[in-house]
């Protein structure tokens, strides 16, 4: 089979596996030896037509798999064409690309060929060759094949800069209905031994500069192809998050390729379920949430609000927030307000008592933020919102915004009351 | 109010600033010399570039505030009609006693912050879409057309990550290009150049990068909106694979 006919089949294959990410290594150069280079936020080369970013060359080392998850396109009982990579293709193509600047790195994965150890061997071949023999400096994202012996994973840990083992689906029944031949056990056993692996690695500096796995390990998760709710699912990667100190979850709505009574009918995928969990997500992370502050065990998100939004309106007690006065963390709580924009105001506010069109210029989100904040002891255009009318007034915006987006004509008897004053006086 | 000229040069630009901090800020404008139109009313005042001024100013602000404050510097510099806004900035940090990056965010100085980050994102946008090609063994290609004049701050990442290759990047829109030989860097004049001499090997790769991100695509999650919010058509040209 000609390279370019591997390459359609093995790039369709591996495109459900959503990271793309080049982001969180060491900075490093090439030498007189070697080539490719790190930046340590990532660089995008290029975006596919569904909007995604393309880092890294994403590839499958073989779609022949003895498997037969429920979900995959790659199943076994799936009568779809079948390729394997040499480990040398992969090289050619990989430095190929590289030096042409359209990607970052290589990103590999594969489905299980013979057995786990079997694969898993394939994949070290191949990225031993790239850094030892091809001298490639760039960034590698390897998979680790579930069941695989840790003294192969560990030693693939010394070539990439990224190991991450799919945890599929949301628990340990869902997996065993929808993927039996995987286990939690054999998906979470390289995960512990990787996070093991960095602790003890951040211990002792090691003069011998091989870093294991500079850029720690991520995850992947199914949502919609199993019933847990999202409180269960938000849970999980916080969990995820502090035992295995994992840098990323991955959340991939499901989108039916393949039929099974085992699998739920779903007649649109559920994109907006998705990017509710990647906002609580980036609150975790990034804004100092906990998960139990954001949703119980068996609730949804709210389709309306965003976390932020819905969180807020049920702790009004913390607003409204004096913009001069509260701490960082404070800020961050604000809807409207993000990172960027609280560490600005914390710095801003040094030199002038802030007004709210120094926040407008700052890029604070005045439409959101203007129910929860006060500057200089007043709240924005001097009114007096009261607790019970704000969720009315967040809820109509949210409104409004949908069918403005719909292209459905608004009256002026759509606008909150004192956004109709504004509009008949001409005042802001 | 004085107006204070200099000649479009990042060192007349320093002898400007040199000779503007004997005013009080609030009443000197800085402007490019070949870009202004006169008035009879303002005074104005023609600085002339000294090589020995600029190095001492250039050294004298790293040394006082880093060299991440040059760097920002020269950025808001590329941005057109930013001058007076630099001197403004440089201007607060003899004054104010916190870091240059705290002073960036004073709210007299967003418009100037805003400008850093708008030149910023284009070099970055810049790593990751400017594309090469392989026209001699060893000696690869590209052009491009930025909106700011950047080529002189992008080649160090290349160069970083390509040592031993031989590079040329080509701004056709200022008709000059950065040349690399493993050696040194070097800068020269460069019109338009016809490149159907592009190998059959070097269109093999052309075509295997457009089949391979065709393939990478979700049908079910298509949304051309978003792929042109983070890929802006003004780079499409540059990009093989956006052109049939």
């Amino acid at each position: 089979m000609e390279t370019l006919d591997k390459l359609k089949i093995l790039a369709e294959s591996a495109k459900y596996d959503v990271s793309c990410s080049s982001s969180g290594g060491v900075k490093r150069k090439s030498n007189n030896k070697s080539v490719g280079s790190i930046h340590t936020s990532g660089i995008c080369h290029s975006f596919t037509a569904d909007g995604r970013c393309v880092s890294l060359f994403k590839i499958l080392l073989s779609n022949s798999c003895i498997y037969d998850c429920k979900y995959c396109i790659n199943k076994v009982t799936n009568d779809i064409k079948r390729a394997t990579f040499r480990p040398r293709e992969v090289c050619e193509l990989t430095i190929s690309f590289y030096k042409r600047n359209y990607i970052e790195g290589l990103f590999l994965s594969s489905a299980i060929v013979k057995n786990p150890n079997y694969t898993m061997e394939l994949l070290v071949q191949t990225v031993m060759m790239l850094r030892t023999e091809y001298h490639f400096k760039g960034y590698i994202h390897l998979k680790a094949i579930p069941g695989a012996d840790q003294i192969l994973i560990t030693k693939a840990g010394l070539y990439v800069d990224r190991l991450s083992a799919n945890i599929e689906l949301p628990s340990k029944d869902s997996l065993k209905i929808l993927a039996p031949q995987k286990t939690y056990k054999d998906i979470l056993t390289p995960m512990h031994t990787i996070s093991q692996k960095l602790l003890e690695s951040g211990q002792t500096k090691t003069k011998t500069k091989e870093l294991f796995v500079p850029a720690g390990q991520s995850t992947q998760m199914i949502v919609g192809a199993s019933p847990e709710a999202d409180g269960h699912i938000i849970r999980l990667s916080e969990e995820l998050y502090n035992r295995f100190s994992l840098k990323r979850v991955y959340y991939s709505s499901y989108i039916p390729v393949n039929e099974d009574n085992l699998l739920p009918v779903v007649p649109e995928p559920t994109f907006l379920r998705e990017h509710r969990l990647y906002q609580a997500d980036w609150l975790l992370r990034f804004y100092d949430f906990k998960a139990s502050e954001l949703l119980s065990v068996n609730q949804n998100f709210n389709l309306t609000l965003d976390p932020k939004a819905n969180y807020a309106l049920n702790n009004m007690n913390l607003f409204p927030v004096n913009i001069q006065t509260a701490s960082y963390k404070l800020l961050l709580r604000v809807p409207g307000i993000g990172v960027r924009s609280a560490k600005r105001i914390v710095e801003a506010r040094r030199f002038t008592n802030l007004r709210f069109e120094d926040l407008v210029k700052i890029g604070v989100v005045m439409k959101r933020a203007k129910y929860f904040i006060i500057c200089r002891g007043k709240y924005f255009m001097d009114l007096k919102f009261k607790e019970e009318t704000i969720k009315d007034y967040i809820i109509m915006d949210e409104k409004i915004k949908n069918k403005v987006s719909e292209g459905v004509q608004l009256s002026i008897f759509d606008l909150p009351s004192y956004e109709i004053m504004s509009s008949v006086t001409g005042e802001y | 109010m004085p107006i204070l000229l200099y000649d479009s040069t990042f060192d007349g630009l320093l002898c400007a600033i040199a000779k503007a901090f004997k005013y009080n800020y609030e009443d000197i404008t800085i402007k490019d010399k070949s870009l202004s139109q006169l008035s009879l009313i303002d005074k104005v005042m023609d600085i002339k570039t000294d090589p020995i001024l600029s190095k001492k100013m250039y050294e004298r602000i790293a040394s006082l505030w880093g060299s991440l404050t040059i760097e920002n510097i020269y950025k808001a510099y590329l941005y057109p009609e930013t001058e007076t806004l630099i001197f403004k900035y440089l201007y607060l940090l003899t004054k104010e006693k916190a870091t240059p990056l705290e002073t960036l965010s004073h709210v007299e100085l967003t418009l100037l912050d805003k400008r850093i980050q708008c030149v910023s994102r284009d070099i970055h946008r810049w790593y990751g879409f400017l594309r090469f090609k392989e026209v001699k063994p060893n000696t690869f290609y590209a052009y491009y057309e930025p909106k700011f004049d950047l080529t002189n701050l992008i080649i160090p990442h290349f160069i970083s990550r390509f040592p031993n290759q031989n590079l040329v990047i080509h701004d056709t829109l200022r008709s000059y290009a950065a040349l690399y030989n493993q050696v040194e860097i070097v800068y020269h004049r460069l019109e338009k150049l016809n490149l159907d001499l592009l190998s059959s090997y070097e269109n093999n790769y052309q075509e295997m990068w457009k089949e391979y991100l065709h393939h990478l695509t979700i049908k079910e999650r298509i949304n051309p909106k978003r792929q042109m919010a983070f890929m802006p058509k003004k780079y499409w040209p540059f990009m093989a694979e956006m052109n049939k």
